[in-house]
């Protein structure tokens, strides 16, 4: 039997659900809770995203019917570890033998070329314009020329390299050097520091933050030139492989060495945002934007 | 600067140039190495004979096809990762990772999916111009400035007018700099993209070949270096007043970042 | 003894866009003695703090002389440290690497100065915040570091550019009671250095210095020169009314100046 009691009670607890659920709505949950939501959505969203992406991916390969206009992730990963066991190492170390030539070439040329233009204004006068102008032809539009001068071969990927990794770096340093805070110097001056104090542990650390972010840039366009400059006038390296993998529609390969063309790109980048944060902690913009 | 100092400099340039084309002009073999007046008359001729001009309009006609695309496209995944926690989260790793690859890493599977043709490169330029323009998008999305929404409440502004009036002019900055990069990396990737299909094609030529196709023909049917270094000068120039227009139109809508 | 001489000094600057030339002093003359505080004041845009870099040696006069303990300056020296306006600390370094920097610079030996920057770290108040970087630290913190930087160098003139112009109120009043100290009010002036204060506060200036010099605008000029005779240490014995007088008086001076100041500025 149903009485007064019994009614006022499930009142009272419809009321307390309603209530809840217009609290949760207003979002008047304690600070823990809402924590815990952060933490929580946090940890499962990219991991709904990446499923998500998965089952997409496979569902319109299935659909398609076709492994070679769409080969399904999972014959992607099995054909990344049968690369792995095979011929992947090397074709990375093509490429960071490239990536490496290059770079030491082009960054250390833009670094000189930046303090000898710091430091004397006919040399400014003479690379500056330079630079402008070379600075829109990008990597690319050289390959033609570059194939022409040295035939395919590695010549071409470690030329390109040098190439774009001289203007991020030398941009960057010109700005970096022009921008040290003259009351610092100053300071310096006062305290009793010789110039080659000065140049060393005033100028030097003012002007790295805009060093590692050239190096960085300098990194990032120089790794797509890579691939690029490997796939049209190279013969070897990731580059090269992905090529030649699609040239025998072994497409599941070709996907395989793009994701770790991406991959290691995502890993240099992250080794110098490691180094940034680890260098420039007294920077409170860099420590902040290290993202 | 003054007139000396650019005089200076010029003389400088002047005699480079004069040593190089007496160095190209005495080398052994001087078809292999552009030279000063080569490069100069080659680049008249291409320009005067139409061939060039033409296939600048056909890059320049992929590269605004695939941007429209890039834009519309890159506009709506922008916003939405950008006012949404969430979908920031469970999609923002993915699109970083897809960033950092470059872009003609794919031409393999654009040539695949579409064939030796310019809709590849289209498919091309539209991967490289996205990443910009979601991550300007997000970015804007985020940094609407609420303490400007609220003032123009308070002022008794209506929806309508806050956001033709106040969210719209704060986010065309980061709008037009997304912007900017985005055709930046069209540009140089249509070429990368041209050349590539123009590689496998290995004959240039063709009615619809754009600049980096004509480029394939120039290097390995004509093997004129000067053309080669011709074209080059064009590409540059063209990316040079692509990325001015842009920087005029930011300033012009966004004086106050240059004060 | 006279610690600065200022000899009829002149600077003039070129506008490097108009080429427009702006005389920021004319034929300033000035004293200051061993163990004195002097404070200067004036509108802005009277040379102020021209005239400090000048005796800092940063900047070259355009004619006239400047020189301390009778040898002509000609350039920086760690005999005259500066307080700079916005602190000026090296932010790539901590607090204890920033005090030290004179020191090292020098190539002074550790043994010689560990100790005394420990003393100068709890002198300004910094005992535990050693480690810190100088983003990581307040306002008035920043300025103590400051000011224990450049006493590491045991400087026998202090320079000070406006050093509290950006510290809230509070800390001003605490970081004023602070400086007087450190710098030996209550010691003899044979024992304790010259003072030479630039400061935007009229009220600041009565309350620290020993003599407050006005500098007229436009050419910028000594246009009085008034002694402060109130009763050392000021924060024990203030006397508000007699401070009120001065400060009056010295408002009088800047008042019309400091109007058209504003007007062109």
């Amino acid at each position: 039997m149903i009485n007064d009691y019994h009614l006022l009670t499930a009142k009272l607890i419809i009321v307390y659900q309603i209530e809840s659920q217009v609290c949760l709505k207003r979002k008047c949950m304690s600070r823990e809770t809402r924590k815990i939501q952060r933490v929580a959505s946090a940890v499962t969203a990219p991991i709904v995203g990446c499923a998500g992406l998965y089952a997409a991916w496979t569902a319109a390969s299935w659909w398609l019917e076709n492994p070679i206009l769409l080969p399904p992730p999972n014959s992607v990963l099995t054909a990344l570890v049968s690369i792995m066991q095979d011929e992947l190492v090397g074709d990375i170390l093509a490429s960071l033998h490239h990536l490496g030539v290059g770079m030491s070439f082009g960054v250390t040329i833009g670094f000189a070329l930046a303090v000898l233009a710091t430091q004397n204004r006919l040399v400014e006068r003479l690379v500056d314009p330079l630079i402008e102008l070379l600075r829109p032809i990008s990597g690319i539009a050289w390959i033609p020329l570059a194939i022409m001068m040295f035939g395919v071969g590695e010549t071409v990927p470690i030329f390109l390299i040098a190439y774009v990794s001289v203007f991020p770096i030398y941009i960057n340093t010109v700005a970096g050097i022009a921008g040290v805070d003259g009351r610092l110097i100053n300071a310096a001056k006062v305290l009793g520091a010789p110039p080659s104090t000065i140049r060393w542990h005033v100028i030097l650390p003012s002007a790295l933050p805009m060093i590692l972010a050239g190096f960085r840039l300098s990194l990032g366009v120089a790794w797509m030139t890579l691939i690029g400059a490997e796939l049209i006038g190279g013969n070897s390296g990731l580059g090269w492989r992905a090529f030649w993998y699609e040239q025998f529609f072994a497409m599941n390969k070709n996907l395989a060495v793009i994701l770790v063309v991406g991959v290691l790109g995502f890993l240099f980048d992250g080794i110098i945002r490691l180094l940034q944060a680890r260098l420039l902690r007294w920077s409170p913009a860099q420590s902040g934007a290290a993202t | 600067m003054t007139v000396r100092a650019r005089l200076s400099v010029l003389s400088i340039y002047g005699a480079a140039l004069v040593v190089a084309e007496f160095a190209v002009r005495l080398s052994p073999t001087p078809d292999r190495y552009p030279s000063p007046t080569g490069v100069a008359t080659a680049l008249v001729r291409n320009i005067l004979s139409g061939q060039a001009p033409i296939a600048i309009e056909q890059s320049l006609s992929r590269i605004l096809v695939a941007f429209v695309f890039a834009a519309i496209a890159g506009s709506v995944i922008g916003v939405a990762i950008g006012r949404s926690r969430w979908l920031d989260l469970a999609f923002g790793p993915i699109i970083n990772a897809l960033r950092s690859i470059a872009p003609i890493a794919l031409i393999p599977l654009a040539v695949l999916w579409f064939g030796v043709t310019g809709n590849s490169a289209v498919f091309i330029v539209c991967y490289a111009a996205i990443f910009p323009i979601i991550l300007n998008a997000s970015e804007a999305a985020r940094q609407v400035d609420m303490r400007l929404v609220n003032a123009a409440r308070t002022l008794g502004a209506d929806p309508r007018h806050i956001i033709t009036h106040v969210v719209l002019p704060s986010v065309a900055p980061n709008t037009i700099t997304g912007a900017r990069i985005a055709m930046g990396f069209a540009w140089a990737s249509i070429v990368a993209a041209e050349l590539a299909i123009g590689v496998k094609l290995e004959t240039g030529g063709a009615i619809n070949a754009g600049i980096g196709q004509l480029m394939v023909s120039t290097l390995f049917l004509d093997r004129d270096v000067n053309s080669l270094v011709g074209y080059m000068i064009v590409i540059g120039l063209i990316g040079l007043l692509i990325d001015k227009g842009f920087r005029r139109l930011h300033r012009m809508r966004a004086p106050w970042e240059y004060a | 003894m006279t610690a600065i001489r200022i000899d009829r000094i002149s600077k003039t600057f070129v506008s490097s866009r108009t080429g427009e030339q702006v005389v920021a002093l004319k034929d300033v003359d000035l004293e200051v003695s061993q163990g004195e505080f002097v404070a200067i004041v004036g509108p802005s845009g009277c040379g102020k703090s021209t005239l400090l870099s000048i005796i800092a040696g940063i900047l070259e006069p355009t004619s006239g002389a400047a020189y301390h303990y009778d040898a002509p300056i000609l350039g920086p020296s760690p005999d005259r440290g500066v307080l700079f306006q916005d602190y000026a600390l090296f932010p790539w370094l901590s607090v204890r690497q920033n005090i030290s920097f004179g020191p090292r610079a020098r190539g002074v030996p550790s043994s010689e100065w560990q100790q005394e920057v420990d003393r100068l770290i709890s002198v300004v108040g910094l005992s535990g915040f050693d480690t810190r970087l100088p983003h990581e630290l307040s306002g008035g913190m920043r300025q103590r570091c400051a000011l224990a930087r450049m006493l590491a160098n045991e400087p026998r003139t202090w320079l000070m550019d406006e050093p509290l112009a950006a510290v809230d109120l509070q800390t001003r009043t605490l970081l004023q009671e602070e400086i007087l100290r450190i710098w030996g009010e209550d010691q003899p002036p044979a024992d304790r250095p010259a003072v030479m204060f630039i400061t935007h506060g009229i009220d600041e200036a009565v309350l620290l210095a020993d003599r407050v010099i006005v500098l007229g605008r436009r050419p910028g000029r000594v246009k009085a020169d008034l002694k402060i005779d109130l009763n050392r240490p000021r924060f024990e014995h203030r006397d508000l009314a007699a401070e009120g007088v001065l400060v009056q008086q010295i408002w009088d001076q800047i008042r019309d100046e400091a109007r058209s100041a504003i007007l062109e500025d």
